[in-house]
């Protein structure tokens, strides 16, 4: 692993105390999907998608703040070079080769992954880290469904195909 | 959906503090990408390890952010038990597990395991340098459109 990751007792602390200072400060749970909600109806103007969905306005410029952090990362944790990568370590071994197969793969995935935060009320933030940290069982539960799926597909996708 | 008079009454505090709030919230978000790295999150063979069972940082971190969390809002909850301040504490969109919910957790779980990322890592990735992020956020983006349109008479 990079020495830059913490070890995963600090990491997981740090990680619950952000989710209890967000909670104070915004006063609604941690959550990485809503963003897009809003990013789709700001740019749409669509008078019919998401027509009263229930919507926190201040995920979108919480979205807009996770690449910044990433960059920041980069610069000043990491060794300061930044560049440009396609590069998935070991999932180089088992996605395709091709690029562009490669890059329709992560699309598709993307797609699912937005379609199941809608229909699952959120993601792994939202309900393992906020629903978490409220001890909301219908949260535990469909985080638990998260990660059974991920971890069946990529059995499949590591030892099958 | 009616909001109860308690909603409203955040809703209109928002509304005053709403330029403060976003830019807090950039900030809040920013910082959460640095923890997000800063754990293996944003790391393909950290992400691989754990579907595989090889590599248990994230489950441990999760559990613990889980416990830490939950111990902490359980003070929050107590310490500000009769104050207004208190109701700001709303759960979120509370959802009842429902077949939906159940299909939505199979495409979520689907897409996290062929991309390593979710809908914030991906979006962390891109600051990065990782283009796959940008592929994954480009098709949450036509996800979340997708749904949109089939559920447009929902409400």
């Amino acid at each position: 692993m990079e020495n830059y990751i913490l070890a995963a007792w600090l990491g997981g602390v740090l990680m619950g105390i952000f989710v209890i200072i967000h909670f104070v400060v915004i006063g609604r749970g941690v959550g990485g999907s809503t963003g897009f909600v809003c990013a789709v109806k700001r740019t749409t103007q669509s008078k019919s998608l998401f027509f009263g969905y229930d919507l926190d306005p201040l995920k979108f410029f919480f979205s807009l703040g996770l690449p910044i952090g990433g960059l920041i990362h980069v610069l000043f944790i990491q060794d300061g070079n930044f560049a440009f990568s396609f590069d998935m370590g070991v999932y180089d071994n088992v996605l395709p080769s091709s690029d562009v197969l490669k890059g329709l793969m992560l699309v598709a995935g993307g797609a699912f992954l937005g379609i199941g935060a809608r229909l699952a009320g959120g993601c792994t933030s939202g309900h393992a880290l906020a629903g978490g940290a409220l001890l909301n069982p219908v949260s535990l539960v469909i985080a638990g469904a998260f990660f059974a799926t991920a971890i069946g597909v990529a059995q499949l996708l590591f030892y099958v195909f | 959906m009616k909001l109860s008079n308690t909603e409203l009454k955040i809703e209109v505090e928002q509304q005053r503090h709403l330029p403060l709030l976003k830019f807090i919230s950039v900030i809040l978000g920013t910082v959460f990408g640095i923890l997000l790295v800063s754990i293996g999150g944003t790391t393909f063979d950290v992400m691989a390890g754990m579907f595989l069972f090889e590599n248990f940082q994230l489950p441990i971190v999760l559990s613990l952010a889980v416990v830490t969390g939950a111990i902490g809002m359980f003070l929050v909850k107590r310490m500000k038990a009769k104050s207004v301040v208190s109701q700001k504490e709303i759960t979120f969109g509370a959802v009842n597990f429902s077949r939906r919910v159940f299909i939505g957790a199979l495409f979520f779980g689907t897409g996290w395991a062929l991309t390593a990322s979710c809908p914030g890592t991906a979006m962390v990735m891109i600051g990065e340098g990782k283009l796959t992020g940008l592929f994954v956020v480009v098709g949450i983006i036509i996800g979340t459109i997708t749904f949109g349109f089939f559920n447009r008479n929902a409400r």
